[in-house]
C-alpha cells in the first residue's frame, strides 16, 4: 500500500503561531488560558479560556484562524502555485460563521418585526463557506469538503485526505481544521456543567471540566513518492486512523469506552501495528469527569498492564473542539521531531477512576510511533496513528 | 476548482424520504416532515433521519459496525435557532442544554447510530447542496460491501427566508432529504460520482435530473430533466437521488420525471450556491 505522509504543518492557538512557538509551549507545559477578551459576555471573568492573539476584522474569526494556519502549512510544504491547482481541501469545524451570525441575530432580533438577515453573514454562516474562503485565498483548486462531527471534526478531515489521496481523487490534500470561541459554545458547554471555572486539569481526581479554545491547525498530505518527486520534506507519516460510535448517549461516551477503544484498534488494524508498537498516546484528556474516565478506562482494555506513555495538552491549547484533532497531531508530530513526550499540565493528583497514570511533566523520549485521540458529541470517536518521519 | 469523476460500485437496497418531493415516492418509502418543536429530547432532523432509516431497513438487515454518513448543509436549525434566541433574549443567563446538544451537525447522524445500535465510522459532510456526494464519497471509501446508511437532510428556518430575502429571492425555502440503504444485493447501484465546477458537471448521454440550489439557479445543461416545481432546500439532491432510485427500480412510474419509459441509467447532479458541482450515475443492478 503506498504510504502517505505529512509534508507540510501549520498552526495558530493560544500557544502561539507557527510551529517553534508551539513546539515551546508543549516542552515547557505552558498553560495557553486566560481570561476572555474577543466579546463582552457575562461569563468573561468567570470561565478561562485559551483565546488566541489575532486581531478581530472583518473575516470571519474561523477563517481568520484557518488561514493564518493554512498560509503556513503551504509554505511549509512548499507546495507553490502550481501544485496547489490541482490540491484538495478538507476542513473540519463545529461552528463555521457562528460567531459572526450570532451578532446578527441579536441584531435582528432587537430590530423587530420586517428585519432582516446582512446578506453578508448569510454567506459567512454555513460551515462550508469557511472552506470557500480558504479555498479561495489560497488558490486551493482541487476538491474540497467540510466535515462538523463536533470535536472529532478535524480529525476525520485527515482522515479523509488521507482516503482522497488513496483513492486517487487528488494528489496533495491539505487537511485540518478551525474553530473560534463563540458565544454557543461558550454557552452551551456551561450549560451541560461541563466548563471548569479554574481551568481545565485533565485526568485529575479534582477535575471539574474542560477549558475552551479556538484555533486552526493544517497538514499537507501527499504519497511519498509524489514528496519525493517534488523535493518535498516529509515531517511525520499518517499511518492509520480509525472512527467508530458509541451509540449511546447524545453528550456522553459510553462509560467504558467502547467507541474510543474501537477507534484506537481501527487506527492500529489499518496502521498494521500492535498496541505494543505504540510509543506514545495523546489523549483527548478533556477535564471533564466523564470523558477522562471513559478513556482512561478504554486505554487500560487496548493496552492492558501496558498502557504507553499518555498525556492531555489540552490546557495548552484550550478545547478547540473542531480543530482539536488536527491541532494535537500537530503537537504529536512535533514531540516525535523534537524528541520529547509532552505532559499534561494541570494533573495534580491522578484520578484512580481513570485506571491510567498520565504523564505529568514533559519529557525526554525517542518516540517514533504515537496515537492522536479526538472524541465528539453523539459518541464520535476518532483516532490517528501517526509515525515520526524517519521510522520507516 | 478542476473536475474528477470516481468510478464506484455502490448498492442500494433501498430509500426513504421526507418533504420536498415525498409526494412522487410511493407510500412506504414516504415519511411526514415532523412540525417543529416537538420533540422533547433529540434533533427535529435527528427524529426524522431516524424514522427514514426504520422505512429503509428490514428487520435483523443492520449489524453493529453499520456506520451512518449523512450530509446537511445548515444542520439542526430548529435547535440551533431555539438556543441562540434564547440566549440572546435571556442575556446568555440561563442557557438550553437540550437544545445546545441537538444543534451540532452531527446529532442528526448519531442519533441514528444511536437508536439502531450502529457502531461503524458516523461522518457528517457540511458541504452545502453538494454534501450528499460526499457522504456517498466516504461511503465508497469504506466500502467492502459493508451496510451502511447515507443520506442528507434540511430544514426550514425563519433564518433561511430571512437569508433568501436578503439575497433577493422571494421563494419559500423547502425541506426534507433522503437516506439510503447501502448493501448488497441492490437493484440500484451508483456507478460514478463526479465532483466539481463545471466540466465535471456535464452530462456524457442519457436523461439527468438537474436539481435547484437555493439561490434559484439551475445546473440543466441541455437534455436534462430540471427538477421543477419543488422548493430548493439544500438536501434535495438526496431527495432527487432517492426518487431516481425508485424510478430505476420500477417503484416509481418514469412519467414522474416526464420519461416515457423507465430508464436504465440516470444522472443525478448538483450545484451548489458556492460554486461545488456534483453529479452522480444510477444505474440498475446489471443492466
Amino acid at each position: 500500500m503506498q504510504e502517505v505522509v505529512i509534508t507540510g504543518i501549520g498552526i495558530v492557538s493560544a500557544a502561539g503561531h507557527g510551529i517553534e512557538a508551539t513546539a515551546r509551549a508543549l516542552r515547557d507545559g505552558r498553560s495557553g488560558l486566560g481570561p476572555l477578551r474577543g466579546f463582552e459576555s457575562p461569563r468573561n471573568g468567570h470561565l478561562p479560556v485559551a483565546e488566541v492573539d489575532l486581531p478581530r476584522d472583518s473575516v470571519p474569526r474561523t477563517v481568520a484562524l484557518g488561514l493564518a494556519a493554512l498560509r503556513q502549512a503551504l509554505d511549509d510544504a512548499a507546495l507553490h502555485s502550481d501544485a496547489r491547482r490541482d490540491a484538495g481541501l478538507v476542513v473540519g469545524t463545529c461552528v463555521g460563521g457562528m460567531a459572526e451570525s450570532e451578532n446578527a441575530v441579536a441584531a435582528l432580533l432587537a430590530a423587530g418585526e420586517g428585519a432582516t438577515l446582512d446578506d453578508a453573514v448569510w454567506g459567512r454562516h454555513e460551515c462550508a463557506a469557511t472552506t470557500d474562503a480558504l479555498a479561495r485565498a489560497c488558490d486551493l483548486e482541487g476538491p474540497r469538503s467540510t466535515f462538523s462531527t463536533a470535536c472529532s471534526s478535524s480529525a476525520q478531515a485527515i482522515a479523509a485526505a488521507d482516503r482522497w489521496i488513496r483513492g486517487g481523487l487528488a494528489p496533495v490534500v491539505v487537511a485540518g481544521g478551525t474553530d473560534a470561541l463563540c458565544r454557543l459554545t461558550l454557552n452551551g458547554f456551561a450549560s451541560l456543567l461541563n466548563v471548569s471555572p479554574h481551568g481545565c486539569t485533565p485526568f485529575d481526581a479534582r477535575r471539574a471540566g474542560m477549558s475552551l479554545g479556538e484555533g486552526a491547525a493544517f497538514l499537507v498530505l501527499e504519497h511519498r513518492d509524489h514528496a519525493e518527486r517534488r523535493g518535498a520534506t516529509v515531517r511525520a507519516r499518517l499511518l492509520g486512523h480509525g472512527n467508530r460510535c458509541d451509540a449511546h448517549h447524545p453528550t456522553a461516551p459510553h462509560p467504558d469506552g467502547e467507541g474510543a477503544r474501537a477507534a484506537m484498534s481501527a487506527a492500529l488494524a489499518m496502521a498494521g501495528l500492535a498496541p505494543s508498537d505504540i510509543d506514545y498516546v495523546n489523549a483527548h484528556g478533556t477535564g471533564t469527569t466523564d470523558n477522562d474516565r471513559a478513556e482512561g478506562r478504554a486505554l487500560q482494555h487496548l493496552f492492558g498492564d501496558a498502557v504507553p506513555p499518555v498525556s492531555s495538552t489540552k490546557r495548552v491549547f484550550g478545547h478547540t473542539l473542531g480543530a482539536a484533532g488536527a491541532i494535537e497531531a500537530v503537537a504529536c508530530i512535533l514531540a516525535m521531531r523534537d524528541g520529547f513526550l509532552p505532559g499534561t499540565p494541570g494533573l495534580v493528583d491522578p484520578d484512580p477512576e481513570c485506571a491510567i497514570l498520565p504523564l505529568r511533566e514533559t519529557r525526554s523520549d525517542d518516540a517514533r510511533v504515537v496515537l492522536s485521540n479526538s472524541f465528539g458529541f453523539g459518541g464520535n470517536n476518532s483516532c490517528l496513528c501517526l509515525g515520526r518521519a524517519d521510522s520507516r | 476548482m478542476r473536475g474528477c469523476t470516481l468510478p464506484v460500485d455502490l448498492g442500494i437496497r433501498a430509500y426513504a424520504i421526507a418533504g420536498s418531493g415525498s409526494d412522487r415516492a410511493p407510500a412506504p418509502r414516504c415519511e411526514p416532515m415532523p412540525p417543529p418543536g416537538t420533540r422533547r429530547s433529540g434533533s427535529r432532523l435527528g427524529g426524522l433521519a431516524t424514522a427514514l432509516a426504520r422505512r429503509c431497513v428490514a428487520a435483523g438487515e443492520l449489524g453493529p459496525e453499520t456506520g451512518v454518513l449523512v450530509g446537511t448543509g445548515l444542520g439542526c436549525l430548529t435547535e440551533t435557532q431555539a438556543f441562540v434566541e434564547h440566549m440572546v433574549r435571556a442575556a446568555e443567563a440561563t442557557p438550553k442544554p437540550r437544545a445546545f446538544a441537538a444543534s451540532v451537525h452531527n446529532a442528526i447522524a448519531s442519533e441514528v447510530a444511536r437508536e439502531l445500535g450502529c457502531r461503524g465510522e458516523c461522518q457528517t459532510a457540511v458541504q452545502g447542496e453538494v454534501s450528499f456526494a460526499h457522504a456517498l464519497l466516504a461511503a465508497h471509501w469504506i466500502g467492502g460491501g459493508a451496510r451502511l446508511l447515507v443520506g442528507a437532510l434540511d430544514e426550514a428556518s425563519p433564518y433561511v427566508a430571512h437569508a433568501l430575502r436578503s439575497c433577493g429571492s422571494h421563494e419559500e425555502p423547502g425541506e426534507g432529504g433522503a437516506l439510503l440503504l447501502l448493501g448488497d444485493p441492490a437493484p440500484v447501484r451508483v456507478t460514478e460520482i463526479a465532483l466539481g465546477r463545471a466540466a465535471a458537471a456535464t452530462v456524457p448521454n442519457g436523461f439527468e435530473i438537474a436539481v435547484p440550489d437555493l439561490a434559484g439557479g439551475l445546473a440543466a445543461p441541455a437534455g436534462a430533466i430540471p427538477f421543477a416545481g419543488l422548493p430548493p432546500h439544500m438536501s434535495l439532491f438526496a431527495t432527487a437521488s432517492a426518487l431516481a432510485t425508485g424510478v430505476l427500480a420500477g417503484e416509481i412510474p418514469a412519467s414522474a420525471l416526464g420519461l416515457d419509459a423507465t430508464p436504465s441509467a440516470l444522472w443525478v447532479s448538483c450545484r451548489g450556491r458556492l460554486g461545488d458541482r456534483a453529479r452522480i450515475r444510477l444505474e440498475v443492478s446489471g443492466g
